[in-house]
C-alpha cells in the first residue's frame, strides 16, 4: 500500500509541476490538434474531484460514527484518486482554454482558482498526517471549489444562469411602450444565442449582451444588416440546414422557433432600431401583428391561475382513472387535477374515498347526480386545494355542509336540485372565499333567498328559472304513437302525451276538437276507413295545445293493377305506376323520393283495374302533397273516370279542392272524391296541375307541381 | 407478433414516431431541443403536448352547437337594418353588391328589391342588443350571449357551406369539428361518445343533413359523431336482443375481444384496438344512456322552461334539453341541426313558426346551464351556415317576400365559456349587405372555438396523405374581442 501511496504522490507532483511549467510559459504554448480531445475532457473530468473533495469533507464530519481503520482507508483512498483527477482535470482545462481565441475575466478566474486547488489538494497529502492543518486546507479546498465550479458553470452557461429563475420574476413588465428590441427582441437572443456569445465566452468574437455589443459584431462583421434581414448574418445562419456547420444555433442547442424568427426577420426589416417602438409601426405592418400577438399570449399568462403545491405523481393519477372516474390535468405544466365521476349505476364510495390520495391536488370535483349523502362531505372536506364542487342532484340534505368550511379555497358551489333547506345558510357564512352558489330547484323560497343574498354580501346566489311568475304556458300537442299513416286492420291507434294528467280530446269527422264535447282519448281505437284524426291537449295551469291532425289510410281495395296515362316530369318518376297502388306513404320533405310522382306541364293521369271481381267502390282519396315553397301545390281541378272497359270511360265526377290563400306549411292531403257507389272495373283519375301560381306567391304566373304519392278505394 | 414490419408501419403516426424517436438514438439530440421549451414559459411551443390534454387552461370544457341549418335570416333576426324598410322595392344598388356572385335561382332575376324585416326589432337587456320580435325569450337573455353579426364564408351553397362551417373545407371528408374537439381533448366521460349528434325538423323549407356532416374524416373512427334517432331507443342497436342478459353480454363481448385481439396480432391494424375500444364503451353506454334519456325525473318547470314539446322526442326543444343532459354528463361536443331556414319564398309565413321552433329551447338552455352553473364551462353556439340577401328572391308583395342565399355577412350568437357575455360584435353597412367593422371568417371561428376550448388551432394537427391537417387549414385569427 505504501508503494502504491508513493506512486501516486509522485505522480500528483509530477502533473502539478508539469501545470506550473505550462503556466509559466503560457504565452508560448501551441495545443496540437490531436491534443485537443483530451483538452475537451474537461467538462466529464471536472466532476470527479467535486464528488471526491465533497466525500471527503463529507468523511471527516462523520469519522466518529465510522470505523477507524476503514475510515483510514477510504479516506486516503478518496483523497489519493481525488489529487490525481484534480491535477488531469486542472491540465485538461488548460489545453481547452488555449483553443479560445480571447481569454476573457471569468475564464481567468476560474483557471487561477483551478490551480489553487490543484495546489491544495497536493498540499493535503503532505499535511495528511498533521490535523489541524489538514482539517483548514480541507475546508478553503471545499470553498476554493465551490468558486470554481461556480465560475465554470459561468462560462458554459452565461453568468446569470444560476440566479435566472429567480431574476425572471423581477423582469421588467414589458408593455406596448417598452422598445421592441428590449421588450421582444433581446429576450430571443438572450435566451437563445447568448450562453455562447457573452462577455466570457465570445465565441467568433462575438457578444450578444447587451446593444453596444451587438452592433461591434464579429469575427465576420455586423450580425444584421438594417432593412435586410436576407443579407443579415444571424438570419442567414439560422436559415441553413441543422447540418451546416454554420447554422446557428448549433446543432443540439435550443433552436429559434418558427415565430421567432419571423419577428426578428420583420424587426431587421423595420430597420433594427434601439428605441424602436409599436408606435412607430401601422397596425397593418406584420412585426405589429407579431408583437402584439406576443404581448397577448405574455398577459394571458399573467392571467393564470398559480398553485402552490406539488404535481401528483403521474402514475398515481393514471392508476386513479377508470371508466367512471376522469382525472384530468388542469392544463399542461399545472399541477391542478380536475375530477369528474359519471354514472350514478356505477357509483362507488371508493371512487370519492381513493381521492384522498390526491388529495391536495384537487381543485376542480363534479359529483352530480351521484348518490353523494351527507357523510361523504366529510371526505371532500379534506380537499384544501377545492376551488369548484359541483353536488347538483346528489342526495344530500346540506346538513354537514358547515365541514366544507375548511376548504379555504372553495370559490363555487352547486347545490342546484338537492334537499337543501335554508338551514345552511350558516355553513355558507363560514365559507372564506366563495363568491357562487347555485341553488336552483330547492325548496327555499324568495324571502329565503333575499335571506341569503343580505346575509352573504358579495356573493352571487343563482336562484333559477321558476315558472311562477310565468302565465301559463301552451301544451304540446298529442303525439300519435302509430309510426305509418297506413293502419292495418287490426292495428291500434292511440294518441299519447309525455307529460302526466294530460287529457286528449279527438274528433274523427274532420271537425275542431273542443273542451267540453269531443270525445276523451281514454283507450286505443281501431279504423275501419281513412279518416282525418284532429286532437288537442288540456292540462290544468295550461293552455290548451294546438290541434294536431293526422290523417290515417285503412288498406281499401286493392286494384291490381295500375298504369300511368301521362308520364311523370323525369326528375320525379317514383316507382312509376306501381307507387300509386303500393301502399306506402311519402313524406312531401322527401319530395325526391321513390314514393311520389311529379307532375307540371302534364296533368296526372292514371289508370287502375280491380279485374275481373270488381269491388263495390263510393269513394276514392288522392294523397297529394303540398310544399308551397317548392311550388307543389294541391291540383286545381280532379276528375273520376269509371268503365268497364278502357276505351269507353264515362266521367263520375269532378272535384274542385279549396285552394289556399297564403302559404301554409307542408304537409301531405288527403283529397276525397265520393261517388255513387259502383263497380267498375276501371278508374281513370285525373289531377291537374295548377297553371298560374297565383299573385301572392313568389313565383306568380310560373306552372304549379301536382305531387302524388298514393291512390286509395273505399 | 406475427408481422412486426406490417404493424409498425401502420401503427406510425407523427406523434408516435417523435414519440418513440424520443427514447432512441436521436433522444439525447432531440431531447435538448425540445425539453428547454417545455419547461420554459411563454416560449408557446406545445408541439408536445400528448393528445387528450389541453393546449394551455381555459374555461370551456364542452360545447354545444345549436346548428339552425337552411340559413336562417340575420335580417328578420339580429341584424336590424331600418334603412331596408325605407328603401322597400328600390333595386339594390351596383356599389353595394360590387359583383357578388349569386345563386342559380336569382341569378337571373332582372331586379334586386330591398326589403326590410316585416317583424319589428326593440332593444333588449342593460346591453340593449336589437332582436326581432321572433325571438322573445332569446330577448330575454340577450344579457348572456354575444352576438356577432360579422360571420363571412366563401360558400352560396347550402352542402358546401354546411360542410366548410363543420369541417372547415368546403370538400368534404375532412372531420367535423366535433371530432377534432374528441380527437384534441378527448372524452371526459369514457360511458359516452365525446361527439353526438341530434337532428330536428322545421315546418319551413328544409335542406339535408348527412352523416358526413358528422365524419371523423381521416381521423379514427372513434371521433366520429354518433347520431340519436328521436324514436324509443335513442341510440340504435345499444339494447341488448331479446333473451340476453347483461352477463352473458358481456362475455360474449369479452369473448370478441379476444377473438379480434387475434385479428390484431396477425394484420396489426390499429381499427381493430379502435374497433374493440368502441364495444366496451357500448356495453357501458347501456347503463349510461338511460340514465340521460329518461326524463321522468325532470321536474315540471323543466318541461315549463324548455317548453312542452321538449317531451316530444325528435323535437329542437327535446334536442335542446337532451344536450344539456349529455353535456352535463360530459359529452364533449353535442351538435344539433334544426332543418327548415331556407326561406327562399314565403319568408314571412315561415321564419315565425322556425323561430317558435327554437326561441324558448335555446334561451332555456342558457338559462338551465346557468342554473346549475355550467354556462361557464360550456360553450353554446347558435346560428346557420351562411346570411340570406337583403333583397326579395321571386315576387315581393306588401305581404310576403323571400330571400336567397347571401355569404357576405350572417349573424350567430355565442354564449357560456369564456364568451364575453352581454356584447354585439362586429358591423354590416346599413344596406345588411357587407360588412364594415370586425369581419369574422369561418375559420376564425373555428380557431376562436378551439381556443376557448384550450387548444392552439395551429398545433391541433394530423397528418395525413403526407401533410399536417388543421381544423382552420392554414388560416384563422382569434377574435379577441369576444374573449371574456
Amino acid at each position: 500500500m505504501e508503494k502504491v501511496e508513493k506512486v501516486v504522490s509522485n505522480l500528483v507532483l509530477f502533473l502539478l509541476s508539469l501545470l506550473t511549467l505550462l503556466l509559466l510559459f503560457e504565452d508560448y504554448v501551441q495545443v496540437p490538434v490531436w491534443l485537443q480531445p483530451f483538452g475537451r475532457m474537461h467538462p466529464l473530468m471536472l466532476h470527479f474531484p467535486i464528488v471526491l473533495v465533497v466525500a471527503l469533507v463529507l468523511l471527516q464530519l462523520f469519522k466518529k460514527h465510522l470505523d477507524p481503520s476503514s475510515f483510514e482507508k477510504i479516506n486516503k483512498f478518496s483523497l489519493y484518486l481525488a489529487a490525481i483527477t484534480t491535477s488531469l482535470t486542472t491540465l485538461m482545462g488548460f489545453l481547452l482554454s488555449h483553443e479560445e481565441s480571447t481569454i476573457s475575466d471569468l475564464m481567468q478566474l476560474h483557471k487561477w482558482f483551478g490551480v489553487l486547488i490543484n495546489y491544495l489538494i497536493y498540499f493535503l497529502i503532505l499535511v495528511y498526517n498533521r490535523r489541524v492543518f489538514y482539517k483548514i486546507l480541507l475546508y478553503t479546498g471545499l470553498i476554493v471549489l465551490i468558486f470554481t465550479g461556480h465560475f465554470g458553470a459561468g462560462l458554459t452557461h452565461g453568468t446569470g444562469f444560476l440566479t435566472e429563475p429567480i431574476m425572471k420574476n423581477r423582469k421588467s413588465e414589458i408593455t406596448e411602450e417598452s422598445a421592441l428590441f428590449e421588450g421582444f427582441v433581446q429576450p430571443i437572443l438572450l435566451s437563445k444565442c447568448e450562453g455562447c456569445h457573452n462577455e466570457q465566452k465570445k465565441k467568433g468574437g462575438l457578444n450578444m449582451s447587451s446593444w453596444p455589443e451587438i452592433l461591434k459584431g464579429g469575427e465576420n462583421g455586423p450580425i444584421w444588416i438594417a432593412g435586410d434581414p436576407d443579407s443579415s448574418e444571424m438570419i442567414r445562419r439560422s436559415l441553413l440546414p441543422m447540418e451546416h456547420d454554420d447554422h446557428m444555433p448549433p446543432e443540439g442547442k435550443p433552436q429559434l422557433t418558427a415565430s421567432e424568427l419571423r419577428l426578428l426577420k420583420n424587426w431587421i426589416r423595420a430597420g433594427a432600431g434601439e428605441h424602436m417602438s409599436l408606435a412607430d409601426l401601422s397596425p397593418n405592418d406584420s412585426l405589429y401583428q407579431l408583437v402584439t400577438d406576443r404581448l397577448a399570449s405574455l398577459q394571458k399568462q399573467d392571467d393564470l391561475p398559480k398553485y402552490d403545491f406539488k404535481h401528483a405523481d403521474e402514475e398515481l393519477v393514471a392508476s386513479l382513472n377508470n371508466p367512471y372516474r376522469t382525472i384530468k390535468q388542469e392544463s399542461p405544466g399545472s399541477p391542478a387535477l380536475d375530477v369528474n365521476i359519471y354514472v350514478r349505476q356505477a357509483f362507488k364510495l371508493e371512487y370519492l374515498t381513493e381521492l384522498k390520495k390526491i388529495r391536495e391536488q384537487i381543485v376542480f370535483l363534479n359529483l352530480a347526480y351521484m348518490p353523494i349523502i351527507d357523510e361523504n362531505i366529510e371526505v371532500i372536506s379534506s380537499f384544501p386545494n377545492l376551488q369548484k364542487l359541483n353536488l347538483n342532484h346528489t342526495d344530500i340534505t346540506g346538513k354537514t355542509l358547515n365541514l366544507l368550511s375548511s376548504c379555504e379555497k372553495l370559490k363555487s358551489l352547486a347545490i342546484s336540485g338537492t334537499d337543501v333547506d335554508i338551514e345552511i345558510l350558516e355553513a355558507l357564512k363560514s365559507f372564506s372565499a366563495i363568491e357562487e352558489i347555485f341553488v336552483w330547484n330547492t325548496v327555499l323560497t324568495s324571502d329565503e333567498f333575499d335571506q341569503m343574498r343580505d346575509a352573504l354580501p358579495g356573493v352571487s346566489i343563482y336562484q333559477g328559472y321558476s315558472a311562477d311568475s310565468e302565465s301559463p304556458l301552451q301544451l304540446s300537442p298529442p303525439v300519435l304513437k302509430n309510426k305509418k299513416q297506413m293502419i292495418s286492420n287490426d292495428e291500434d291507434v292511440v294518441l299519447q302525451h309525455n307529460l302526466s294528467n294530460v287529457t286528449i280530446r279527438y274528433t274523427l269527422d274532420g271537425s275542431e276538437p273542443d273542451s267540453v264535447t269531443s270525445q276523451i282519448f281514454e283507450k286505443p281505437f281501431q279504423l275501419e276507413s281513412y279518416v282525418t284524426v284532429k286532437a288537442k291537449s288540456y292540462k290544468e295551469n295550461w293552455l290548451a295545445s294546438e290541434v294536431a291532425s293526422y290523417v290515417l289510410f285503412t288498406k281499401g281495395f286493392q286494384p291490381l293493377k295500375s298504369h300511368l296515362i301521362e308520364t311523370p316530369n323525369e326528375k320525379y318518376r317514383g316507382n312509376g305506376a306501381e307507387s300509386l297502388i303500393d301502399k306506402e306513404k311519402g313524406d312531401i320533405n322527401k319530395f325526391i323520393e321513390k314514393h311520389w310522382l311529379g307532375y307540371k306541364d302534364s296533368p296526372f293521369s292514371a289508370l287502375v283495374d280491380f279485374g275481373e271481381n270488381p269491388p263495390n267502390v263510393d269513394e276514392i282519396v288522392l294523397s297529394c302533397g303540398k310544399r308551397m315553397s317548392s311550388y307543389i301545390m294541391l291540383p286545381t281541378r280532379i276528375e273520376v273516370w269509371g268503365g268497364e272497359k278502357k276505351e269507353e270511360l264515362k266521367l263520375l265526377k269532378q272535384i274542385v279542392p279549396n285552394q289556399p290563400t297564403t302559404y301554409e306549411p307542408n304537409s301531405e292531403e288527403a283529397l276525397s272524391i265520393s261517388i255513387a257507389q259502383s263497380n267498375f272495373r276501371y278508374y281513370k283519375i285525373v289531377a291537374h296541375p295548377m297553371k298560374r301560381l297565383p299573385d301572392w306567391h313568389s313565383g306568380k304566373g310560373d306552372l304549379g307541381w301536382v305531387f302524388v304519392d298514393e291512390l286509395f278505394f273505399y | 407478433m406475427e408481422n412486426p414490419f406490417f404493424e409498425n408501419r401502420l401503427n406510425i403516426n407523427r406523434r408516435h414516431f417523435l414519440g418513440k424517436l424520443g427514447f432512441g438514438i436521436g433522444g439525447a439530440a432531440l431531447g435538448s431541443l425540445l425539453v428547454p421549451d417545455l419547461f420554459k414559459k411563454g416560449s408557446g411551443e406545445i408541439d408536445e403536448i400528448p393528445l387528450g390534454l389541453k393546449h394551455f387552461a381555459s374555461k370551456a370544457k364542452r360545447v354545444i352547437y345549436l346548428f339552425q341549418n337552411g340559413a336562417p335570416s340575420q335580417l328578420e333576426s339580429f341584424d336590424y337594418k331600418p334603412m331596408l324598410n325605407k328603401m322597400f322595392g328600390e333595386d339594390l344598388p351596383a356599389s353595394i353588391r360590387m359583383g357578388q356572385r349569386l345563386t342559380g335561382m336569382t341569378s337571373n332575376q332582372e331586379k334586386f328589391p330591398l326589403v326590410g324585416s316585416k317583424f319589428a326589432f326593440n332593444q333588449y337587456g342593460q346591453s340593449g342588443t336589437w332582436v326581432s320580435e321572433l325571438f322573445p325569450n332569446i330577448a330575454r337573455v340577450v344579457d348572456d350571449i354575444c352576438v356577432v353579426k360579422s360571420v363571412h364564408t366563401e360558400a352560396i351553397n347550402h352542402d358546401p357551406a354546411l360542410t366548410f362551417l363543420q369541417t372547415g373545407a368546403q370538400q368534404g371528408n375532412r372531420p367535423s369539428m366535433g371530432a377534432w374537439l374528441s380527437y384534441g381533448l378527448g372524452s371526459e366521460n369514457k360511458n359516452l361518445p365525446a361527439f353526438c349528434v341530434l337532428l330536428s325538423r322545421g315546418k319551413g323549407n328544409g335542406q339535408g343533413v348527412y352523416s358526413k356532416l358528422w365524419t371523423n374524416g381521416f381521423l379514427e373512427s372513434i371521433h366520429q359523431g354518433v347520431q340519436f334517432s328521436s324514436g324509443e331507443d335513442p341510440i340504435l342497436y345499444l339494447n341488448n336482443p331479446e333473451g340476453t342478459d347483461m352477463k352473458s353480454r358481456k362475455k360474449m363481448l369479452d369473448q370478441l375481444a379476444e377473438l379480434n385481439e387475434l385479428g390484431y396480432q396477425e394484420f396489426g391494424d390499429p381499427e381493430i384496438h379502435a374497433k374493440i375500444k368502441q364495444y366496451e364503451m357500448a356495453y357501458r353506454m347501456q347503463t349510461a344512456v338511460p340514465e340521460i334519456t329518461d326524463l321522468s325525473k325532470e321536474p315540471d318547470h323543466i318541461i315549463k322552461l324548455y317548453g312542452s314539446d321538449c317531451l316530444v322526442p325528435g323535437t329542437y326543444a327535446a334536442n335542446c334539453l337532451l344536450a344539456r343532459k349529455l353535456s352535463e354528463a360530459g359529452v364533449r361536443f353535442v351538435q344539433l341541426y334544426h332543418q327548415g331556414w331556407d326561406q327562399h319564398g314565403n319568408l314571412v309565413g315561415e321564419m315565425p313558426l322556425q323561430a317558435k321552433d327554437v326561441d324558448r329551447a335555446s334561451a332555456a338552455l342558457i338559462t338551465d346551464l346557468k342554473q346549475r352553473g355550467l354556462l361557464d364551462e360550456t360553450l353554446v353556439i347558435w346560428g346557420g351556415e351562411f346570411g340570406r340577401t337583403n333583397y326579395c328572391q321571386g315576387a315581393l308583395t306588401d305581404k310576403n317576400y323571400g330571400r336567397d342565399h347571401h355569404p357576405r355577412c350572417f349573424s350567430i350568437w355565442m354564449a357560456g365559456g369564456g364568451i364575453k357575455p352581454g356584447i354585439t360584435y362586429g358591423e354590416t353597412d346599413e344596406f345588411g349587405y357587407n360588412i364594415i367593422k370586425d369581419p369574422v371568417h369561418v375559420h376564425d371561428l373555428h380557431a376562436t372555438i378551439l381556443h376557448l376550448m384550450g387548444l392552439n388551432h395551429e398545433k391541433l394537427t394530423f397528418k395525413h396523405l403526407g401533410r399536417r391537417f388543421r381544423l382552420t387549414d392554414v388560416h384563422g385569427k382569434i377574435v379577441d374581442g369576444i374573449l371574456g
